[in-house]
């Protein structure tokens, strides 16, 4: 279960990412919830443990905005499954919040070095 | 987009649960891939998801209309737990539509009388004007001379207007009938930003005392009296035998400036037509009323100070003609046209809103109780994780809810209340044509009902979202309450009863106050007299002994009648108006003569003393002897006789009434009568005096008949004896002398009504919530007292115990409500009559009957208690 009452700086910090975590994860093509979830946790040698039921709310929220889009078809285990994609807009928008992600990395990372040395 | 989100959201939430279904299933089989047991494997893979309502909830949410959607879920549910728990609904509603009703019913009052807007143009702007000095009751009047002084030096107005009452008497088509008016100064309409509704205003040229003949009327008087003819303007119109010009017909929406004291609505307006030359244009010839409209950058406390400095250069321009304590007083015209009613309405309406606090206690100890008992719905929702926001916010819908169906039953109750209100309201309540229920009336109601369900609700919603699952899960739902929660019912009791103890006692004070008003003597006796306005006009009455004549023989006939006892006439009825006159003594010539007293001067037939029953004190009443052309006597009252003449004796002096003339025949006091209270029976006497009748008809006469049995009988008797004299003059206002009295005790009668109703009702309903808290304090000690039976306590002591908890409260709350009604009452004390504020008597008797209501509440419940049988009370729960 989510964790309730968490402050809303962090909810907001991880939302963003788990939005750059799905946007990436579908440009190597369509995929349904249970795929992306795996592929997440998978590409990020199992670090980061997505809550599985928060990815739906998420995909649905990123449908809204335009950046995904979703069709129901067929699954490797030949059940209905609803399929997102990538759109124009998510390609664009992946760019972006991918730079600024790692401008975030680099700012964090200079702050960090001196107390390293 | 999210409105057409909202409405395929059910689509969507469909295909969300397919989805995750679909994420169900592929987990299962990859867990049972991974070896695990199909039962295993799905929980497994449940635990991974997470909840499945939750995340389906989550994406509804993203999809609604948020605040509005949930309010809506709420109010639904609040409409079914109410329908669930009709008993606890309906005693709710009901008293929360009383609390409502009455406040919403006095609101509407108040906002007519007090917050409207008068309907004039910018009437902010507006204000009455008068001259005043420390003697003067109720200042209201200005004179010619000084006024034009004014308007040529003060720089503050846009316009000045001047007017009087005037009437005239119409006998073209159907009974004669005196035409209650105003004459008015030309710009006196457009002062007050009046459109006509046919022809136009007056002129300038035509407020001169040659051409004053023309008439404006009023749209009711065209319509009554000239069927609405639209070519009116232009006709002649015969008032009191001379030929008016009607120029003009005002508006129906047009209301005149009406003195909160008066009645009589004018129908007819005349050029007021006064100059500088006529003798009543005199310098302290007070007998004119002045609104002004201020320029839009002037204040009236500045105009005020601008015309008492102009004021101040005109007494030392003319030193005799001014009382040295001249001052000029500048009002706006609403607190002028609203008058002493306005304090009875503001206690009104503060009186009214401590009754919806009672009704909100009362509400409140139910929802308390109520919210105890589903202490286990709420463990259960905080378990299912609402939020102890959510379940706040829940509760309070449903107590917003309830108030809501209690403020429409309230609207209601105020629509019926406002009708009997302007029904019961005294007459000459101000402004009382404005009262309805309109949409700020409703808004006023809407709000009430809001902020009431707030307030109630907020305590028992905060206490009852304040669940531990745990606890309130475990426990099976017996009745525990903490301390804490009785603290709170405890002071909910001692705040209903300390605001019944005020509204009681201010109920009191007022009854008080009434009766020793009733069982004031006014110096007359009211009972059993008939009145009725005369009024000649006409060549024919030029001559005074033709006038005389005309009221002898009227009087003549009426005492032939059966049933009447005895007429007189006077020129000013008791509590009617006044009219002064400056008192001077021959041998007592004064320096400065406007510093003569002036004593309220009438003019009466011999028998007046008899029909009023007005005692003489000393020497000898008027007598038929007391003709035209018999030498001049005066009466003068008591008191008059007492300040005028402190050291000697009245009789024989010599005195003349108005300005002194020594020309002209001086009067002789010939008797002292019994002092009269003129101005109402709550205000002292002042000086009185009396002229012959006969030898002074300079003035306007009413009739007055004393009967046997009921005046009203002889209305048709009277209106019959004028006629039979003469066809053509009018007579008005027929009535008993008692209706004045009413009339004058009426704002009394209606705030005193009104203010024991809302005490009443306080104290019902305190006596309610005390009986409510008692019961449900020995309620939860059912066990407790049983235990104490069973032990051989006696059924006595452990009433006394009970009783005892209880008469502490009370204790508690009559001294608070002491104390709050010690500072509260002094409001009221412009509206009592020889009652202090703190008034030991009332005060005592108040204490008693609150402390009566409130022990036989307390005594009823503990009693039951006490008889509870220790085993049925063992065995419960």
């Amino acid at each position: 279960m989510p964790k309730r009452g968490a402050p809303p700086l962090d909810a907001d910090l991880l939302q963003g990412t788990l939005d750059l975590l799905i946007l990436q994860t579908l440009v190597l093509g369509s995929a349904h919830g249970h795929t992306i979830a795996y592929a997440i946790e998978h590409r990020s040698d199992e670090v980061l443990q997505v809550e599985h039921g928060s990815l739906y709310p998420a995909l649905h929220r990123l449908e809204e905005r335009g950046w995904i889009s979703s069709s129901w078809g067929s699954s490797d285990n030949n059940r209905k499954a609803r399929f997102y994609r990538l759109t124009a807009a998510g390609r664009k928008q992946l760019v972006q919040q991918t730079s600024r992600w790692q401008q975030l990395v680099r700012a964090v990372n200079r702050v960090l070095r001196p107390a390293e040395e | 987009m999210r409105w057409s989100r909202f409405f395929h959201r059910w689509v969507r939430d469909e295909e969300s649960a397919r989805e995750l279904e679909f994420y169900l299933q592929t987990e299962t089989e990859e867990n049972i891939g991974r070896g695990m047991s199909p039962e295993e494997a799905r929980r497994a893979a449940h635990r991974k998801l997470g909840s499945v309502t939750q995340i389906r909830e989550e994406i509804q949410r993203q999809n609604s209309v948020g605040f509005l959607e949930i309010l809506w879920h709420d109010v639904r549910f609040g409409f079914r737990m109410l329908a669930k728990n009709r008993g606890f609904a309906v005693v709710a509603v009901l008293t929360l539509a009383l609390g409502i009703g009455a406040n919403t019913a006095i609101f509407s009052v108040v906002k007519a009388v007090l917050l409207n807007q008068l309907p004039y143009r910018d009437p902010e702007r507006l204000v009455k004007i008068a001259e005043s000095d420390p003697d003067t009751p109720l200042p209201q009047t200005v004179d010619f001379t000084t006024t034009s002084d004014l308007r040529t030096r003060s720089h503050s107005f846009q316009s000045m207007s001047l007017y009087r009452d005037g009437a005239g008497a119409i006998v073209e088509q159907g009974q004669p009938e005196l035409l209650q008016g105003m004459r008015v100064g030309y710009d006196y309409l457009d002062t007050l930003g009046v459109k006509m509704h046919l022809g136009r205003a007056f002129r300038a040229e035509e407020d001169q005392p040659e051409t004053r003949y023309e008439a404006i009327l009023t749209y009711r008087l065209w319509l009554r009296r000239f069927g609405g003819d639209p070519s009116i303007v232009g006709r002649t119109v015969r008032l009191s035998d001379r030929p008016f010009t009607v120029v003009g017909v005002l508006p129906a929406s047009f209301h005149p400036i009406l003195r909160s004291d008066r009645s009589i609505l004018p129908e007819i307006y005349m050029p007021l037509g006064y100059d500088l030359k006529l003798p009543f244009a005199c310098r302290g010839c007070q007998h004119l009323q002045l609104i002004g409209r201020l320029k839009p950058s002037v204040s009236a406390e500045q105009a005020k100070a601008e015309l008492n400095t102009i004021l101040r250069d005109i007494v030392r321009e003319h030193p005799k003609d001014y009382d040295a304590r001249t001052v000029i007083s500048v009002m706006p015209l609403r607190d002028y046209m609203v008058g002493r009613v306005s304090t009875a309405l503001w206690v009104l309406l503060g009186a009214v809103g401590m009754v919806l606090l009672i009704a909100c206690a009362n509400v409140a100890h139910l929802a308390l109780a109520r919210a105890h008992s589903r202490s286990r719905e709420m463990a259960v929702r905080a378990a299912l994780g609402a939020g102890r926001a959510r379940l706040v916010r829940q509760l309070l819908s449903e107590s917003v809810l309830l108030a809501i169906i209690g403020g429409l039953a309230g609207a209601a109750l105020a629509w019926w209340g406002t009708a009997a209100l302007t029904g019961l309201g005294p007459k000459e309540l101000p402004r009382a044509h404005e009262i309805r229920m309109d949409t700020p009336v409703l808004l006023f109601a809407l709000c009430t009902s809001i902020l009431t369900g707030l307030l109630f609700g907020v305590v028992p919603a905060l206490r009852a979202s304040r669940v531990d699952p745990n606890e309130a899960l475990k426990d099976s739902g017996r009745a525990t309450e903490s301390r804490s929660r009785l603290a709170y019912r405890n002071v909910l009791v001692t705040l209903e009863l300390a605001l019944a103890f005020v509204l009681v006692m201010g109920a009191g004070l007022l009854g008080k106050s009434l009766l020793q008003l009733l069982n004031v003597n006014p110096g007359y006796d009211p009972h059993n007299v008939l009145t009725a306005g005369a009024y000649v006009y006409g060549e024919r009455y030029k001559k005074p002994e033709a006038e005389l004549n005309y009221y002898n023989q009227v009087m003549q006939r009426l005492r032939a009648l059966p049933g009447i006892e005895n007429v007189a006439m006077v020129s000013t009825l008791p509590l009617a108006s006044s009219d002064r006159y400056a008192l001077h003594i021959q041998d007592r010539p004064l320096a400065n003569e406007s510093e003569a007293p002036s004593p309220d001067t009438y003019s009466v037939s011999p028998d007046y003393f008899h029909v009023m029953r007005i005692p003489l004190k000393r020497g000898r009443l008027f007598t038929a002897g007391d003709r035209r052309g018999a030498p001049l006597v005066a009466l003068i009252s008591e008191s008059c006789a007492r300040s005028v003449f402190p050291n000697e004796d009245p009789i024989g002096k010599h005195i003349q009434l108005g300005g002194r003339h020594d020309d002209k025949e001086w009067l002789t006091i010939v008797g002292i009568v019994g002092d009269v209270r003129q101005y109402g029976f709550d205000r002292p006497s002042s000086m009185e005096a009396y002229v012959a009748q006969a030898q002074d008809l300079d003035f306007a006469f009413n009739l007055v008949a004393r009967t046997s049995g009921d005046p009203r009988r002889f209305e048709q008797s009277v209106r019959q004896a004028f006629l039979s004299v003469d066809n053509t003059q009018p007579i008005f206002q027929i009535q008993p002398l008692e209706d004045y009295v009413a009339e004058s005790l009426a704002t009394r009668r209606f705030t005193l009504m009104l203010l024991g109703l809302f005490g009443g009702l306080a104290l019902v309903l305190a006596a309610i919530g005390i009986y409510g808290v008692t019961s449900y304090a020995v309620s939860l000690r059912t066990r407790e007292l049983g235990i104490r039976i069973a032990l051989g306590a006696a059924r006595r002591d452990v009433l006394a115990m009970v009783l005892r908890q209880g008469v502490q409260l009370v204790g508690l709350g009559l001294v608070v409500g002491f104390a709050a009604s010690f500072l509260l009452t002094r409001l009221l004390s412009s509206l009592l009559f020889q009652v202090r504020p703190v008034d030991l008597v009332t005060s005592l008797a108040v204490t008693l009957t609150l402390a009566a209501v409130a022990l036989v509440s307390n005594y009823l419940p503990a009693r039951k208690g006490s008889m509870v049988d220790p085993i049925v009370a063992l065995r419960c729960e």
